[in-house]
């Protein structure tokens, strides 16, 4: 029985909230006459909640609107154990050029006409100001229909013990290794159900999985903890702890932490050297130097007061022309491939991701859009004899926020041979590994730092710790230092989180790349001061 | 539950009252829990995004949650809801409570509670202002702006964001004591930037706070404009060791890097060894000793947090109460929760973890630290820090958006940024001038944390410029 209160809270619409909730009992909207437990999200009811609030915005004054409905769930396990679910309702709204934005977590019908009105008086006020124009490319098909993203074990349809028992086995396990310090131990589960509609016609409606975990542990004496790095934001369902043999990675991962505190450490002679950079690292770098780099709204400097812009300055010049890298550098963006953290079948505008080539042997041959983002790449397409058009990467965490270009999956192409890390490091008379990766750059991507856990090699075997080891690298010149890359056996991929906006938003991507032996990169001390 | 609060549809924040009773419907309904902690606010917040000289969003946004914190059998639970409707409220106290006995066996009863302070400190950090500013007044403003900059051929980014926030916290120990408190508070920011169209000069200024009467934008917008236009033709020269003179942007984010890491600032971490306020063992009873009551900083230095200083902006809550964490350049406190306060203490009252902070100065302008320089830099402000260090604080960023060189009194020239590689705590060491502390730049981050726990959430800084000695700056970058 659903309270009066409860009816005048959904019936009045006034609240507008963002949070989350943890509710054994579900959320409840008003779609009908009455409260009732909030539906999956393929109810066909839910588009007439929808249209309420695209002809409430249309009749306000839109020239386009987008509606999009959010249904979010998420678990954490262990470490920061808690649950959540939230409902949120999000209408973005285009009036002569300006964009509007409304939001609330109520989803009933007063709510949404309310918030149809809102995001055009947001987007009207900025008309005073001179004319903005703007080219909101066409999709190639209106969205249409339902997609759940293909996971083997819905992480929220099975029994907590299970998943519970899984993780704490993890400790059982670290705890009867001998000198092992256990570290923080966590599984994290998401699931987002989102309902899209616009005034152009389409609606669909797609459920999308995100987990990850984390098992840290240290060694005595040691240099310090590792983390399991087979955990990272996976886009699967309970099947990334339940597929993976654990144990056993856990067990090699504490003889390497073992092998390497045998080693000797020595400082680090700062110069130039051929370094090898495992999979995991070589993912960091190309998260930090090709992702944030190539998303078109950071190029055109929309984010140039938070995040900063990006090494791309002119990309009507640099595209087609501009060289990131070596002839062996290839980086694709995607948001179809499977177990990656930002698939999805259609994305937060309603376009199809198309599986683009931001670098092709070096060469700079496309930025990440979004359907506005595009048109500021006519000039270009245009040249290149194609139609502008989104490529897909518009997103927002939830219906509380509009939509940015965020960065897709992102894919460094391996080589043809059989190449893995430790053939890169026998290739190796001289030289440094870079493991355990923590990377940033500049706030225009063109430099970067590096730091990590750092291996000395001498003739093909790593033969030292080097203590305070670090790299500086320009981008353009790192990706020109390719020597050699793994193969495709030797490639991994690692889900990455990025934040970018005001305000800011976090969003997540996978990152495949295989091991890579690069030429000449400056080596520093990183805690030499000048 | 009063069902007026949801009536009026042009209400974008319920009233304390109505939190208080919807967190003393939780009270009852978890009547049989050990121990019970809750936070409710409600939110709104308005925003306007500007980017290549024109608006590119304006948003209006609202919220409400509650967070719920259940202990039964020694197990800890948590939960949070935006629903304040009976079947909810006690749905989310199952869900609490449920994860509480889940984790009964594994955690024990480690939680940190309310330190069992009763009184609350008022303060005053609503301005009606900031809450009655709409879209048409940040849009008049930025329109003059985009106008100015236009016309000189200049590009322009920003943000201007005002909140308005509700909140009510509730607590019941043990012994089945109650302490409420509440509040209200707003919130608004502003940064802009102002660049050169081909990318190769940039200018920066912003300032946060809970007045936005005391934030001029137009004053925030000609600072922009004015460093964008002294940063043309930026020369590279070598790195190295130069006087610093930090405007309070560039100190604020320097501090940050010990104000915004509760570990870093915790009692119980130093004395386990860790971070960089460890001064070694005492033998004399085995135990590893912090530095408190050591001098780490210029003794011209004072780093505080009032939580009744409405300039901070924090809403009061129980256990919050004033702390000087370096007084006198001497680390006089350092945070600890409940759980170190009994069992090392002997007492109930806690110094919790806090990221605002007002930091002590002096009388000197930026312009006598310019005329008073032979040859040092003029920093506006820092970018993507990362500590490299915990004991020594040695840490990495970016100079950003007005680095200038100054020759003989004046400002000679822009020059390329810096990366650095420095510690705040050497830094703070060096300090040859002060100036007078004035609010700066922190964006306002998620409301609902902000709101909720604001004391950690919250992370205005009050601080000076300062001229300092050899600062460490290592590389040239060529990002503008």
């Amino acid at each position: 029985m659903i309270s009066t209160k409860r009816r005048k809270l959904l019936g009045a619409a006034s609240i507008a909230v963002t949070a989350q909730t943890l509710s054994s009992k579900p959320l409840y909207a008003l779609i009908g006459a009455r409260p009732e437990q909030v539906p999956p999200i393929e109810d066909p009811r839910l588009k007439q909640l929808i249209d309420q609030c695209l002809n409430s915005a249309r009749d306000a004054g839109a020239d386009y609107a987008d509606v999009r409905l959010c249904h979010d769930f998420t678990r954490h396990y262990i470490s920061g154990a808690s649950e959540g679910e939230s409902i949120t309702i999000g209408v973005r709204a285009l009036v002569d050029g300006y964009w509007g934005f409304a939001s609330s977590p109520v989803w009933s019908v007063l709510e949404s006409v309310r918030l149809g009105k809102a995001s055009v008086l947001q987007a009207k006020v900025n008309t005073i100001g001179r004319k903005r124009d703007i080219d909101f490319t066409p999709l190639s098909d209106q969205p249409n229909g339902h997609w759940t993203m293909p996971v083997k074990i819905d992480p929220f349809e099975i029994n907590v013990d299970e998943i519970e028992d899984l993780i704490w086995s993890m400790m059982y396990h670290t705890t009867v290794l001998s000198r092992a310090n256990i570290g923080p131990l966590k599984g994290s589960f998401y699931r987002s159900e989102k309902a899209f509609g616009s005034t152009e016609g389409g609606y669909f409606t797609q459920r999308t999985y995100r987990s990850s975990g984390k098992v840290s542990f240290g060694v005595k004496n040691g240099q310090g903890g590792i983390t399991l790095d087979c955990l990272s934001p996976s886009g699967v369902g309970f099947e990334l702890f339940r597929e993976q043999d654990l144990k056993q990675k856990l067990y090699e991962a504490y003889e390497e932490e073992l092998l390497a505190s045998a080693l000797p450490v020595k400082p680090v002679d700062v110069g130039r050297y051929n370094v090898v950079f495992t999979a995991d690292y070589m993912a960091d770098l190309i998260g930090q130097t090709i992702g944030g780099a190539t998303e078109v709204d950071r190029v055109m400097g929309f984010e140039a007061n938070a995040g900063g812009t990006s090494y791309i300055t002119q990309p009507d010049q640099m595209l087609g022309n501009f060289k990131v890298g070596g002839d062996n550098f290839t980086v694709l963006a995607d948001r179809t491939k499977h177990g990656s953290v930002a698939t999805v079948r259609w994305d937060d505008e309603g376009a199809t991701p198309v599986d683009t080539a931001l670098i092709k042997n070096g060469l700079l041959t496309d930025l990440q859009t979004n359907r506005e983002g595009a048109g500021w790449l006519k000039k270009y397409y245009t040249t290149q004899h194609k139609t502008p058009k989104s490529n897909g990467s518009a997103y927002c965490p939830t219906a509380s926020y509009s939509p940015l270009t965020h960065t897709a999956n992102l894919t460094l192409q391996h080589s043809d041979n059989s190449s893995n890390f430790n053939s890169l490091v026998k290739d190796v008379e001289k030289g440094l590994v870079f493991t355990r990766p923590l990377v940033d750059t500049d706030f225009q991507k063109t430099s970067g730092f590096g730091m990590g856990r750092v291996f000395e090699i001498k003739n093909g075997e790593r033969v030292a710790l080097v203590a305070h080891a670090g790299i500086l690298f320009r981008t353009p010149e790192l990706w020109k230092s390719i020597i050699a890359l793994g193969g495709a056996e030797s490639v991994k991929t690692k889900g990455l989180k990025t934040t970018k906006g005001q305000p800011a938003r976090d969003s997540y991507f996978s990152v495949t790349a295989p091991p890579a032996l690069l030429k000449d990169i400056t080596v520093i001390d990183i805690s030499r001061k000048a | 539950m009063k069902s007026d609060i949801i009536q009026n549809s042009d209400e974008r924040v319920v009233s304390e009252k109505d939190l208080l009773a919807v967190c003393h419907k939780i009270g009852d309904i978890g009547s049989k829990a050990e121990r019970l902690i809750m936070g409710a606010a409600s939110f709104w917040t308005g925003e306007l995004n500007w980017a290549r000289n024109r608006v590119a969003l304006s948003s209006d946004r609202r919220g409400f949650i509650i967070r719920l914190t259940v202990v039964r059998n020694n197990g800890v639970g948590f939960a949070s809801t935006n629903q304040f409707d009976d079947e909810s409220l006690e749905g989310v106290y199952n869900c609490a409570e449920r994860r509480a006995l889940r984790q009964a066996s594994h955690r024990g009863n480690d939680i940190e509670l309310e330190s069992g302070v009763t009184d609350t400190i008022s303060a005053l950090t609503w301005s009606d202002e900031t809450f009655d500013r709409t879209a048409n007044q940040k849009a008049e403003i930025v329109k003059d702006l985009l106008d100015k900059v236009e016309d000189r051929s200049l590009t322009s980014a920003g943000y201007i964001e005002t909140r308005g926030a509700v909140s009510a916290h509730f607590s019941r120990d043990l012994f089945s004591k109650i302490l409420t408190s509440s509040g209200k508070m707003t919130q608004a920011e502003c940064s802009i930037t102002v660049r050169a169209t081909d990318g190769t000069a940039s200018g920066w200024a912003g300032q946060s706070g809970f007045d936005i009467g005391k934030i001029s934008e137009r004053d925030i917008a000609d600072t922009a404009f004015e460093k964008c236009l002294k940063s043309f033709n930026p020369v590279r020269i070598e790195p190295g060791r130069y006087t610093a003179i930090l405007e309070p942007q560039a100190v604020a984010d320097l501090t940050s890097l010990l104000l915004h890491d509760g570990l870093l600032m915790s009692r119980s971490y130093a004395e386990r060894g860790m971070g960089p306020f460890v001064a070694g063992i005492d033998h004399g009873v085995q135990r590893i000793r912090s530095k408190m009551g050591l001098k780490i900083m210029d003794e011209r230095i004072t780093i505080s947090h009032d939580p009744s200083d409405p300039e901070l902006g924090v809403i009061p809550i129980p256990g919050l109460k004033p702390v000087t964490w370096v007084k006198n350049g001497v680390l006089n406190s350092l945070a600890f929760e409940r759980e170190y306060a009994v069992n090392e203490l002997n007492e109930r009252n806690t110094d919790i973890h806090r990221r605002s902070f007002r930091m002590s100065g002096g009388n000197t302008t930026i312009e006598e630290m310019i005329e008073t320089s032979q040859r040092s830099l003029l920093v506006t402000r820092l970018f993507g820090l990362n500590i490299i260090d915990e004991g020594s604080m040695l840490s990495t960023g970016l100079t950003r958006d007005g680095l200038w060189l100054i020759e003989n009194g004046k400002i000679s020239k822009s020059i390329r940024n810096f990366r650095f590689t420095e510690s705040p705590i050497f830094v703070f060491n060096n300090v040859r001038q002060l100036g007078v502390p004035m609010p700066v730049f922190s964006p306002v981050g998620d409301p609902g944390v902000i709101s909720t726990v604001p004391h950690y959430g919250l992370q205005t800084a009050i601080v000076p410029p300062m001229k300092v000695d050899d600062f460490s700056f290592t590389s040239a970058v060529d990002a503008i």
